[in-house]
């Protein structure tokens, strides 16, 4: 195996083209490519270390399944092109790895690492799987779902946190193929589930479907894409996704929980012409703190990071409040309000109309339940604080999230606005695998209020309030333990409702 | 908060406010009122969320 050292600035789309055995100038127009140029100057790349003769254990399935009983001769090894922080020239780097320290050493190759990108040998389709480092964080981005990828280069031990990505080939794998690929690389980390290829899951989608052929692939419906979602013993959650309060509030939930969100659009192109149906991976989001006169945390989301397929690893996918217009059948218009995506320099819109949340089978409390549950609740508070305009300070919104117990208690552990003693009965207090958190912020400080934690692995008629935790005690007694002695409320949640249930609990705990 | 009351009340006062407003035939009634809100909301939301079966076997294919 050989490898080669460029710096950002150096025309590295030379040797990409003599590997791929393609022009230069086909090369400078694969707009991927131009995507990881942007991409890396903006997380500060400073070098580049291209690994030759790598085996992708992913695209050898794919070759393995589909390209080698081509006639043509495809080539089995790709190039892996690791992403460095730090200036690096070929000698720094042989030294380190004969152990002959001079200016580089292995540790601050290791703290330089932000990942690598795989070409693939084939004409056309070949970024193969990447893992590259996230956008620098800052308080308005995040990106739950990202997972540690461990790396050998050469014998160095590199690590880097991102989620893997690939472009479609066309032909063992479309869109949604990619994305689903991408999204069983975060679930399979989190659940434990093998890590199938894009030509295994393709197969999967399409193992009961009848209609046309599985390869080569030219896209998968929703069903399919549930179909191979329940092939690695998870449990689609599917939901319709044209409501954005909807969408945001779901992808929202689902991916706090670092459980990656499938959305399933379509796209429309500058003269708002139909493109066709397309899927991309959720992994992060964008909030737009100023936000504050709303009643879930979810509507501050003023852009997904997506996984596209067509356009590369976070993607923006922006609420820009644009919309793309149609003609009705009456000779009018209908504006229907639509996504800023990436895809295609940027022209093309999305309209979403699906989303699907790989769920493990023990997560039975879909967030919908929650989410009523706290509709009803944060009505009753509401109605409170407009009876009298001293409660003005105790307006909030609500901020709902799948978690598990060990994220949950770790975050608690940090929480020293918390009491001593509170902390520690919350922490030795046994709690299930799962949990939804929901808790109230108050609009004008953003502090926590009250926090409600429900099992998100009970059944819907079960007692699902696990705990409650105060932060503002005039809160809790103004407002849960006041309506627990309302007549009325008493009234109304007597019902046999599981949701009318459960908000008696909440208030009554 | 009644007319008149021009002292800010203590956070028992305003505990008991809130307490004897609910017992109240006005807070009952504002409680009721929020109650059906809330209801429609609910439903509303849940019609939105069902997939249809033209979403399902929509091609997803760029």
């Amino acid at each position: 195996m050989k490898f080669e050292v460029y710096s950002i600035s150096d025309n590295y789309f030379k040797p990409i083209s003599k590997f791929l055995q393609i022009s230069e100038e086909k090369v400078k127009q694969k707009s991927h490519l131009r995507y990881f140029d942007g991409y890396l100057h903006r997380i500060e790349a400073q070098s580049l270390i291209f690994e030759y003769g790598y085996v992708d254990k992913d695209y050898l399935e794919d070759y393995a399944g589909y390209y080698v009983r081509s006639f043509r001769d495809y080539e089995r090894k790709c190039l892996r092109i690791h992403v460095f922080s730090l200036e690096l020239t070929s000698s720094d780097f042989e030294s380190v790895l004969v152990n002959d320290h001079k200016k580089i050493t292995e540790e601050m190759l290791k703290k330089a690492y932000l990942g690598f990108i795989v070409l693939k040998p084939l004409p056309s389709t070949y970024i193969g799987k990447t893992c590259l480092s996230v956008y620098p964080c800052e308080q308005s981005r995040f990106f739950p779902v990202t997972r540690k990828y461990s790396v050998s280069l050469f014998g160095i031990d590199l690590e880097v946190n991102s989620l893997a990505y690939q472009e479609q080939d066309s032909t063992v794998a479309a869109c949604a193929t990619s994305a689903l690929w991408s999204a069983f690389h975060a679930t399979g980390s989190l659940f434990q589930h093998e890590i199938f290829s894009p030509y295994e899951i393709t197969k999967s989608a399409t193992a009961y479907s009848f209609e046309t052929r599985s390869f080569p692939n030219k896209g998968l419906t929703i069903e399919q894409m549930a179909h191979a979602v329940r092939n690695v013993q998870l449990e689609p959650y599917v939901v319709n996704a044209t409501d954005f309060r909807i969408l945001k509030s779901t992808a929202y939930a689902y991916t706090s929980g670092k459980i990656p969100v499938i959305l399933a659009i379509r796209l429309y192109d500058e003269q708002h012409k139909l493109i066709g149906g397309h899927a991309v991976t959720i992994s992060g989001f964008g909030l737009d703190g100023s936000k504050k006169n709303i009643i879930f945390k979810s509507e501050q989301i003023s852009k997904f990071y997506t996984h596209d397929d067509q356009v590369g690893p976070f993607a923006k996918m922006e609420f820009d409040g644009k919309t793309v217009d149609f003609d009705d059948d009456n000779g009018g218009k209908i504006h229907q309000p639509s996504i800023h995506t990436s895809f295609s320099d940027g022209k093309h819109r999305a309209i979403p109309f699906a989303l699907i949340a790989p769920v493990y089978h023990k997560i039975r409390i879909p967030y919908d339940f929650i989410e009523k549950v706290i509709l009803r609740v944060s009505n009753y508070f509401n109605t409170i604080i407009g009876s009298n305009p001293q409660l003005k300070a105790f307006e909030h919104f609500w901020d709902i999230r799948l978690t598990s117990v060990n994220d949950y208690k770790r975050e608690l552990t940090g929480l020293s606005i918390l009491p001593l003693k509170q902390r520690r009965d919350l922490l030795t207090f046994s709690m299930p695998r799962f949990i939804w958190v929901a808790s109230a912020i108050s609009r004008d400080k953003s502090e926590k209020l009250i926090e409600y934690i429900f099992d998100a692995t009970d059944i819907e008629q079960g007692d699902i309030v696990v705990n409650k935790v105060v932060f503002n005690e005039l809160f809790y007694e103004i407002f849960p333990r006041n309506l627990s002695k309302s007549p009325i409320v008493k009234q109304f949640l007597s019902s046999v409702f599981s949701e009318e249930y459960v908000v008696h609990a909440l208030l009554n705990l | 908060m009644t007319k008149g009351n021009k002292k800010e009340p203590k956070e028992k006062e305003l505990k008991d406010l809130v307490f004897q407003w609910l017992q109240s035939v006005s807070g009952q009634t504002s409680i009721k009122h929020s109650d059906s809100q809330s209801k429609a909301t609910i439903d509303e939301f849940a019609q939105k969320r069902i997939i249809d079966l033209d979403m399902l076997k929509t091609p997803i294919s760029l």
